[in-house]
């Protein structure tokens, strides 16, 4: 959310509750975007830390956009650097003979049923389980730029011109990133029944 | 429904979503936050010229140390030109000098009169 605020530098305190404040968020824009929780902990660290660092002694209400312009930018460098890895995986695959499968163990990937540290599942009703996959699987495989724009737009209560000041880009192309990520997500949500009112 | 209900809904169920993470990645949030804190940077911007930095420090305000390095700046400009043309004058009449007395000698240089 938008912290509207006294233009006044911001503490550690403030820091920190700004952080936790959005840390959620946060953390699930980098999994739709990445799908991998492992690389979305670590790009919502990388984030916290550039803005701790560089911009640790901004006023606290020029955090909210600073940190989204971030961590956006931290989500872009990870599909670059995976885009040059594929290819040089590609690459090197196409020159390297295929190994044999002896290094692989399925025990490392193997569920265990048992195993009870895990969190249970929410006791939310299953239609309601079903929607939160369903809208979570539709925004993953929204283009990137129509998914940042919808969440910055919708989630992170930012107007438009936020928005495209976070984004990079002009407040008519947020606009149409938007029209077009409810579009989708309307589209899937009445195909799976949800028409309430 | 309209879009703004499934607008509505969407969000709902985005913060349904946050507030299901597992403890461990909340955890794992917390320390990240912590580690972003230590490092939080808490001073202004060094100036220009930081090695005069003592100086500003006498200075009661950030706008009077920043004019006053500007100042500095522009003294340190001033005298540089100042030398460049002193020496470039003095290399000048060096070697007018000269040529004047390979002149008086007769003893001037093949190339001076090919220039």
């Amino acid at each position: 959310m938008i912290h509207s605020g006294i233009n006044k530098l911001a503490s550690r305190n403030e820091l920190s509750e700004f952080l936790a404040s959005v840390e959620r968020r946060a953390y699930k824009q980098g999994l739709f975007a990445v799908h991998d929780e492992q690389v979305a902990l670590d790009i919502v660290q990388d984030a916290m830390l550039k803005l701790a660092e560089k911009y640790g002694d901004k006023p606290l209400a020029e955090l909210p956009m600073l940190f989204q312009r971030i961590l956006q930018n931290t989500i872009r460098d990870f599909y670059r650097r995976q885009k040059v890895r594929s290819m040089w995986t590609t690459l090197m695959s196409s020159l390297i003979p295929q190994h044999d499968d002896s290094d692989y163990d399925p025990l490392d990937t193997l569920q265990d049923a048992s195993n009870h540290s895990q969190p249970p599942r929410p006791d939310a009703s299953l239609e309601q389980t079903q929607l939160l996959e369903l809208v979570e699987t539709e925004l993953g495989k929204l283009p990137a730029r129509q998914r940042e724009a919808f969440l910055l737009r919708y989630w992170e209560n930012m107007d438009t011109a936020e928005t495209a000041a976070a984004m990079g880009c002009s407040e008519g192309s947020v606009k149409t990133h938007c029209f077009r990520a409810t579009n989708t997500l309307a589209a899937a949500l009445r195909a799976h029944g949800v028409t309430k009112s | 429904m309209n879009t703004e209900n499934y607008i509505n809904t969407i969000k709902e169920l985005l913060e349904k979503s946050s507030s299901q993470i597992a403890p461990h990645t909340l955890e794992s949030l917390r320390s990240a936050r912590i580690n972003a804190l230590e490092h939080q940077r808490t001073q202004h911007s060094v100036p220009v010229l930081s090695w005069l930095g003592h100086q500003s420090k006498q200075h009661e305000s950030f706008r009077s140390s920043k004019s006053l390095n500007w100042l500095i700046a522009a003294l340190l400009a001033a005298c540089l030109i100042i030398v460049a043309s002193y020496w470039h004058a003095h290399v000048t009449e060096h070697e007018i000098s000269e040529v004047d007395l390979a002149i008086l000698t007769d003893d001037l240089p093949i190339h001076a009169f090919l220039d």
